[in-house]
């Protein structure tokens, strides 16, 4: 996790170049480019995890495919509902919150703040990554039509699982965590 | 000499100003689509050919925008959302052809495609020819269908090349038209391969429109598009089934059912609307209509209801019914009925003129014609008819006498 985190950072300070060089002797300036740096490359990183479960979500239509071929209707609606959740959480992590607080905002988001966003959603890789094995899981269900319900539950908690952690995300920038 | 020397600075100041101007001159420094419209899906900039951009301008990308980078007729890069400053640094596949193609000047040719990544609504499909399907308890019927579903553009690099530059597919309405042939296709093959009955396709809508989705997956997908939502408004069949359907839920309703149910019920029908219909037929066919239609009733409800009927619990009348002594012995009619000159009789029916006895217009009513001489007679004469049929005792006949006549 500490490598990709260096690699975003240093993705957007490459990305800055000679500008943001010149810029950084503004006085007060480079604090600005700082907080910048941390919105932009937790950017990248939340866009990235949205890649992620917009695959994950193509695997678990992949699951309904195989059930439709061999006729099975029957969890065609818990499916869609999986895959409207899925397509509701990349759509809360491509625009989540970055971090800015208005001037008269007493809830100021300083650097260690982002510095904490950052963290969480570097950990939220972590538990989308786990989706993998649940989704699986449910596929082999499909192939052998055994349980599939079951397996599609546990998709859900997973799903239920980076909802939460999203959640919390936002009680962090609020300042409640 | 100094004339000439001024004249000297002042063509190379007006030469250096020409260059200046012809350099920025519909060069873009900023390149941002803001005139934005749920309609549009794609603006290119600069709308034709290509467009002269700074080295260092700012592209500006909306939130549910991006920017696809073309050079060449080629895509060269895709900017999500922010403010990106057009350089070697954020534009590492440009770096190379500009270098070449420019020779280090800092202005570069290219186009610039913003493509609208919001989820795209209300788009619509329907079935213009129907649907055939094998329904096993209604043949072949013919179904039609309608609803709306919602796409969103997920690659916009696929989506440009394969729809916007080919087809110059730009607005809603265009892309709509493109995809619905898709929807009826596989809506088709969903039909023809799932679902066996209408009925079923009835009662699992939810289920089919969740189908759909993942049967165009893969024939939006090779557009960049990808399907969000898909609804289904309705699912029918032609107007005469639909009045089939009501007539067997009306048929059920009464209790009829089986292969003669129908004809029955159509019977009952038509003679419903005969005797309602008091100008075709006229009072008399309104009259037989009515009768016909109140003795076929019974026996239908009777046939329907056979076995069922009547309902536990409700039996033959108590014992006791009919009284002892009837129907009278003899039989009926009773003897001497008709009378033995006929009836009506043959001559002198109808009476000419006011029956006999009847008091003529200004006269006074005939003496001694008027009542009965005595009333308890009369009563006395209907007890005892009331015995001949059994109905009265000859006991209860005498106390019924006795307190009439006082005695």
């Amino acid at each position: 996790m500490e490598e990709v985190r260096d690699l975003r950072m240093d993705e957007r300070q490459g990305a800055g170049g000679v500008l943001d060089e010149l810029m950084r002797k503004i006085p007060g300036f480079a604090g600005y480019l700082d907080r910048e740096n941390r919105r932009d490359a937790d950017q990248r990183h939340r866009e990235f995890i949205a890649k992620r479960l917009t695959q994950k979500k193509r695997d678990i239509q992949d699951v309904g495919e195989i059930l439709l071929g061999s006729g099975d209707m029957s969890q065609m609606s818990a499916l869609d509902s999986l895959t409207n959740k899925c397509d509701r959480l990349i759509e809360r992590t491509r625009h989540a919150s970055a971090g800015f607080s208005s001037f008269m905002d007493s809830n100021a988001v300083d650097v260690q703040r982002l510095d904490t966003i950052y963290e969480h959603d570097l950990a939220l890789l972590t538990t989308v990554e786990s989706l993998d094995a649940l989704v699986s899981r449910a596929e082999s269900a499909a192939d052998t039509k055994d349980n599939v319900g079951q397996a599609l539950r546990e998709v859900k908690k997973g799903l239920d699982e980076i909802d939460a952690h999203l959640d919390q995300r936002d009680k962090i920038l609020k300042g409640l965590e | 000499m100094f004339g000439r020397l001024k004249q000297a600075v002042s063509n190379a100041t007006n030469s250096v100003k020409d260059g200046i101007s012809n350099a920025t001159e519909g060069v873009l420094e900023v390149i941002e689509w803001n005139d934005y419209h749920p309609e549009m899906l794609v603006k290119r900039v600069p709308e034709s050919g290509p467009a002269d951009i700074k080295w260092g301008a700012q592209l500006i990308v909306r939130e549910a925008q991006c920017a696809v980078f073309f050079r060449d007729g080629k895509a060269l890069d895709v900017f999500g959302p922010g403010r990106h400053t057009l350089e070697t640094g954020n534009l590492p596949l440009l770096t190379n052809v500009i270098k070449h193609v420019t020779g280090g000047h800092n202005v570069f040719s290219a186009e610039v495609y913003f493509v609208n990544q919001s989820v795209l609504t209300e788009m619509k499909w329907g079935t213009p020819n129907p649907i055939d399907m094998k329904d096993p308890d209604l043949g072949w019927v013919q179904l039609r269908a309608f609803g709306t579903f919602s796409v969103k553009i997920e690659d916009p690099q696929l989506f440009v090349n394969t729809l916007v530059g080919a087809q110059k597919m730009y607005t809603h309405q265009t892309l709509n038209n493109f995809l619905k042939g898709s929807v009826r296709t596989k809506l088709n093959d969903l039909v023809g391969t799932t679902f066996e009955s209408y009925a079923k396709i009835r009662s699992n809508l939810d289920e089919m429109a969740a189908a759909m989705k993942i049967k165009v997956r893969d024939d939006f997908g090779k557009y960049g598009i990808e399907l969000r939502d898909f609804f289904i408004q309705d699912v029918s069949v032609p107007e005469e089934i639909q009045e089939a359907f009501r007539l067997r839920a009306k048929m059920g309703a009464l209790g009829m059912q089986g292969p003669a149910a129908y004809q029955q019920f159509q019977a009952a029908n038509a003679m419903r609307d005969m005797a309602q219909n008091e100008g075709a037929g006229g009072g008399m066919m309104s009259a037989g209509a009515g009768l016909g239609m109140g003795m076929m009733f019974p026996q239908m409800m009777q046939q329907h209801m056979a076995g069922a009927y009547p309902p536990p619990g409700y039996g033959p009348p108590p014992g006791g019914y009919p009284p002892p002594g009837y129907p009278p012995q003899g039989g009926y009619p009773p003897q001497g009925y008709p009378p033995q000159q006929g009836y009506p009789p043959q001559q002198g029916y109808p009476q000419q003129g006011p029956p006999q006895g009847y008091p003529q217009q200004g006269q006074a009513p005939p003496q001694g014609q008027a009542p009965p001489a005595d009333p308890n007679q009369a009563k006395i004469a209907k007890l005892q008819e009331l015995v001949d049929m059994g109905v009265l005792s000859q006991e209860e006949f005498q106390a019924k006498v006795a307190q009439i006549t006082g005695g």
